[in-house]
């Protein structure tokens, strides 16, 4: 069991392991490092194949924990949608492998990036089909749009293909969190974290479920490309041709549709939303795609419309097999449909690619393309084989699919008999039209008798688009068409051989309901499925050679991103920021201000009235009470006054009388070392103060602003300051949980540290039938009982104040010189860069101190916060004594 | 007295934050140091009334619960101090925003960051 998770685990690391080697060899070792970088997907694809043998399909593998409180754990799920992905992947991946050889050419710098890059997406992309655990999952399904977008923006010098390798990392990404969201809320909701898993814990149409899976279905439809998310895919084809071929046609983007096909067998009977989202947005990117695609001229822009189309399909598809059809599931085949897929729109971008390597991949440009040379032959006849497939035409395997694809609706029509589905109906006849029209159309262009001029002209432009590629030459150049022709094969020999099917992917298939055997195209039943396809060829044919939709078009969606971009960058995001950073001191001291009060009604609940008069709270005797209501008036009269004084001088004195009384309620309140403390420190402010207030100007007095509003947040906030400290004087300090040995409790930490300011008292008891960390009360005589050990010996000092600053809490105090210190710091480097021309240098500069003797003397003059000026220590005209000058400027002002 | 600090406490922060709230920069420092001065009163006041109490000094033979507690003065001892330096720095930026911008009134700098 943990075996058979060890070994998917090291088939889903391998091509990982693989690039990375391939980082350590030497950059010129190409073939070297294309042998490497095989043997990752080689690797994989053997493991695979060693798994299915020795232990089967659908083998329960152990769950080994990794980190069990993230819920992350190495639970692998080898049923056969996921062992299928993993082939595919694995498969692709060798040929991709061969191609970028070929693409790339001898470029060993571009190899020696992009291996790494593929293969990362390779492992990552394994992970994502072979994972049960949620988490797990999510760490690939990330892992894949990371790789995703370090290929699309392959091209970094290129600033468009980065802004669309963004958008299509923003789109993916941002969807992905949606899917997080959505899987942690699942794993909560029902306490189960694998897909698996989740089929067990019985779950049920409700709320939760519900918002679960919209957030799922989230992630799967950006990734997926479903509308109206399809624009980042035509975006990402900025990525060079083996990244397309592979991450944008084959795989990742139907990363989307594997998690739904991965959750239909537990949603999609539970949930009635699932048809009724899924089916119409499937239905409308599979036309829109198909429609924007005939209207492309890019071979890249073409093929990647049609993948759009086709991931509408499946989802379609997936949507379909809600219902049931004869007591089962109405889900032909879908493996079929995937690999269907790849195996028709791989080739075509491998083609595509290679055609825009020795030409153009403008398709007006390539008329006549055929006749060129005999490469273009070969490309030529490869691409129409693999758009034959895409036309999905008799003797494919494409044609079956298709059939298959027109089966599930038809059934789900003839099931429910809703009049819903004759526009799907209609939906899937016309994609079938468009994609017959695109071959037909390319087909025309690249077989037509070419006339000179343009011949010409394309070639001028493929030397000029291409020029940076090293062109490689012999059996290395055929690797540009070899491994697409190897795969469009399957298309016909699955096509054509049904045996062959059977025996190369039919045991891949999970669902094989409705056909007992693979249908063959001259098996297909003659019914109405036939009909619309036969109806979608006609139309098809007629619209390929007519003179429709042959102007390009623009999809309209394309703006969404740049709008989205454009608004929160420049639009809300600013605005906002400049709403809340207003630059204004006043605005967040108010704010912090009034959010006080806000809290304190909030946590009152708004009952001003009724707040209870707190008990404990009496005044003593008036005669014991003088000094306070002197003090109390005292400290309340410089307070109110302050703000009125208008004088500097006489501002700076109210204050200090203020803190000089303040030190006298220390005193009051029996506390020496405070009084004697704020005193000093009172006397040293205050002719700080005095020494500032001298270096700045008298400005006038000038009309006091928002009094009132001011005075309505000093007054809340002085009310609620007065009420929590009333409050807070009354209220039953808690008992700490010690007790002493003697009995009774250590009743608050003060108590405890009176107890033990001169000697200690309390020990701590080790006996190991009490309590750890009690306190027993030392015996007398210093004589300590065996179990008893002493904690410590006491502050040895009868001021308790003073033991605990610098005993009991002495790194505080430590911590208080360090903050001392640093202030010190602060001032001095603050003040010390001065110089007779008054200008300070501004301390974020990064100016070089070597360069004082280049400055020009003009700079020097410049204004103040602008000038560099760096003193030569010890020069004569640097000063550190910050007042001198100073005063000099206050006497001038 | 419980009631007595209270009120200084509610004062001083009432002083202070309407100085914080002005728009010029000394009359803002100045709150903050009211403010400093309302803080420690209000912890101070936490440790309930000393009316009838000693000073946390001890001297042999006296009950210890007849003593203030001395857990709050420790705390406002390091807050008075780490307030004076705290003082120090907000004045030499005082200073310091006067010599480069010319200006201490809140809402001229304001607009000067802006640029």
């Amino acid at each position: 069991m943990t075996q058979a998770t060890w070994i998917l685990m090291a088939a889903i690391v391998a091509p990982l392991f693989c690039g990375l080697l391939t980082l350590i060899i030497p950059r010129k070792a190409i073939t070297l490092r294309l042998i490497i970088a095989l043997a990752g997907p080689i690797t994989a694809l053997w493991l695979l194949g060693y798994f299915t043998r020795t232990y089967g399909i659908g083998f329960e593998t152990a769950d080994i924990a990794w980190m069990p409180t993230l819920q992350l754990n190495l639970a692998l799920n080898a049923d056969h949608l996921g062992m299928f992905f993993a082939y595919l992947v694995s498969g692709i991946g060798v040929c991709i492998v061969l191609y970028a050889r070929g693409y790339f050419g001898r470029d060993a710098d571009s190899l020696y990036r992009f291996y790494p890059c593929l293969m990362m997406f390779m492992t990552a992309m394994l992970g994502v089909a072979l994972s049960d655990n949620y988490m797990l999952l999510m760490l690939f399904w990330e892992m894949t749009s990371v790789s995703s977008f370090l290929l699309i923006g392959w091209n970094y010098n290129d600033s468009q293909a980065v802004r669309n390798a963004m958008q299509a990392f923003v789109v993916t990404a941002g969807g992905g969190l949606c899917m997080l969201a959505g899987l942690i809320f699942l794993g909560v909701h029902t306490g189960e974290w694998t897909i698996t898993g989740l089929d067990a814990a019985g779950v049920a149409n409700t709320t939760p479920v519900l918002v679960c899976f919209l957030l799922i279905f989230m992630g799967a439809a950006t990734k997926s490309a479903q509308m109206p998310f399809q624009f980042w895919l035509p975006g990402a084809m900025a990525a060079p041709t083996p990244v397309s071929a592979y991450l944008h046609s084959a795989t990742m983007v139907k990363a989307g549709v594997f998690i739904v096909g991965r959750f239909w067998p537990i949603l999609a009977a539970v949930l009635p939303i699932w048809p009724m989202l899924i089916i119409p947005l499937g239905a409308m990117t599979m036309v829109y795609g198909a429609f924007v695609a005939i209207q492309k001229t890019d071979l890249k822009q073409i093929f990647a419309y049609t993948t759009v189309s086709q991931l509408g399909l499946l989802m379609t598809m997936y949507g379909l097999s809600a219902f049931e059809y004869q007591g089962e599931p109405n889900l032909i085949w879908d493996v079929t449909q995937i690999l269907n897929h790849a195996l028709y729109k791989a080739p075509l971008f491998i083609l595509a690619g290679a055609i825009g390597h020795v030409a153009t991949r403008e398709l007006p440009d390539l008329k006549g393309f055929f006749y060129r040379d005999r490469t273009a032959k070969i490309l030529t006849i490869f691409l129409l084989l693999a758009g034959y497939g895409l036309a999905a035409g008799p003797f494919t395997l494409s044609f079956t699919a298709k059939e298959m694809f027109f089966y599930q609706i038809y059934h789900a029509y003839a099931e429910t008999h809703s009049l819903w589905f004759w526009p799907l109906i209609a939906a899937g006849i016309a994609t079938g039209m468009f994609n017959v029209a695109i071959f037909i159309r390319l087909a025309t262009t690249l077989l037509a008798k070419p006339d000179p001029q343009t011949d010409q002209a394309h070639d001028d432009h493929g030397h000029s688009s291409h020029g940076e590629h090293e062109h490689e030459t012999g059996i290395w150049a055929t690797l540009l068409w070899v491994p697409g022709a190897f795969i469009v094969s399957f298309q016909y020999i699955c096509g054509i051989i049904p045996h062959a099917y059977e025996t190369l992917f039919g045991w891949l298939e999970s669902s094989p309901y409705y056909f007992d055997h693979f249908p063959m195209t001259w098996h297909a039943h003659l019914g109405i499925p036939l009909y619309m396809s036969l109806i979608a060829m006609t139309l098809g044919i007629a619209l390929g050679f007519s003179g429709l939709l042959r102007k390009t078009f623009k999809d309209p969606c394309d703006g969404l991103y740049v709008q989205f971009y454009e608004t929160i960058t420049k639009d809300l995001g600013p605005t906002t920021f400049g709403w809340v950073q207003r630059g204004h001191a006043g605005f967040y001291i108010g704010s912090i201000m009034v959010a006080l009060v806000a809290l304190f009604l909030w946590s009152i609940g708004g009952d001003v009235l009724g707040l209870r008069w707190p008990d404990g709270v009496e005044l003593e005797p008036a005669k014991s009470l003088f000094p306070g209501y002197l003090l109390t008036a005292l400290v309340c009269f410089a307070a109110i006054l302050l703000p009125t004084v208008i004088d500097r001088a006489s501002r700076v004195l109210v204050l200090g009388s203020c803190g000089f009384a303040v030190s006298g309620v220390y005193y009051l309140y029996k506390a020496p070392d405070l009084a004697l403390t704020q005193l000093s420190i009172e006397i040293v402010s205050l002719i700080l103060f005095l020494l500032v207030l001298s270096l700045l100007p008298e400005q006038p007095f000038k009309r006091r602003a928002w009094v009132f509003p001011r005075m309505a947040i000093a007054v809340a906030v002085g009310a609620v300051m007065f009420w929590l400290t009333l409050t807070s004087t009354a209220v039953n300090r808690p008992t700490m949980p010690y007790r002493t040995a003697v009995g009774g409790n250590i009743e608050h930490l003060g108590h405890y540290f009176l107890r033990n300011a001169h000697h200690g008292m309390d020990t701590k008891h080790v006996n190991a039938d009490s309590l750890y960390g009690g306190v027993v009360e030392r015996p007398a005589h210093g004589e300590y009982a065996e179990n008893q050990v002493m904690l410590h010996p006491g502050g040895g000092g009868n001021n308790v104040v003073n033991v605990i600053l610098v005993d009991f809490r002495g790194f505080d105090t430590m911590g208080e010189i360090t903050v001392l210190g640093l202030a010190v710091l602060g001032v001095w480097t603050l003040l010390k860069r001065r110089k007779k021309t008054g200008g300070f240098s501004d301390p974020s500069s990064y100016h070089d101190h070597k360069d004082i003797k280049d400055v020009n003397p003009a700079d020097m003059e410049s204004p103040p916060y602008h000038s560099i000026n760096i003193p030569a220590p010890n020069g004569p005209d640097t000063e550190n004594n910050v007042f001198a000058n100073t005063t000099d400027r206050s006497l001038n002002s | 007295m419980n009631l007595l600090i209270s009120i200084m406490v509610g004062v001083l922060f009432g002083a202070s934050v309407f100085l914080m709230l002005g728009r010029e920069l000394k009359g803002v420092c100045m709150g903050v140091f009211l403010l400093g001065h309302g803080a420690n009163l209000a912890i101070l006041g936490a440790s309930g009334s000393p009316i009838g109490k000693l000073a946390p000094v001890l001297e042999h033979g006296v009950d210890l619960a007849r003593y203030t507690d001395p857990l709050p003065q420790a705390l406002i001892l390091t807050a008075i101090v780490i307030g004076f330096a705290v003082q120090a720095f907000l004045l030499t930026l005082l200073v310091i925003t006067w010599r480069r911008t010319q200006t201490l009134d809140l809402n001229k700098l304001a607009l000067e960051t802006e640029h």
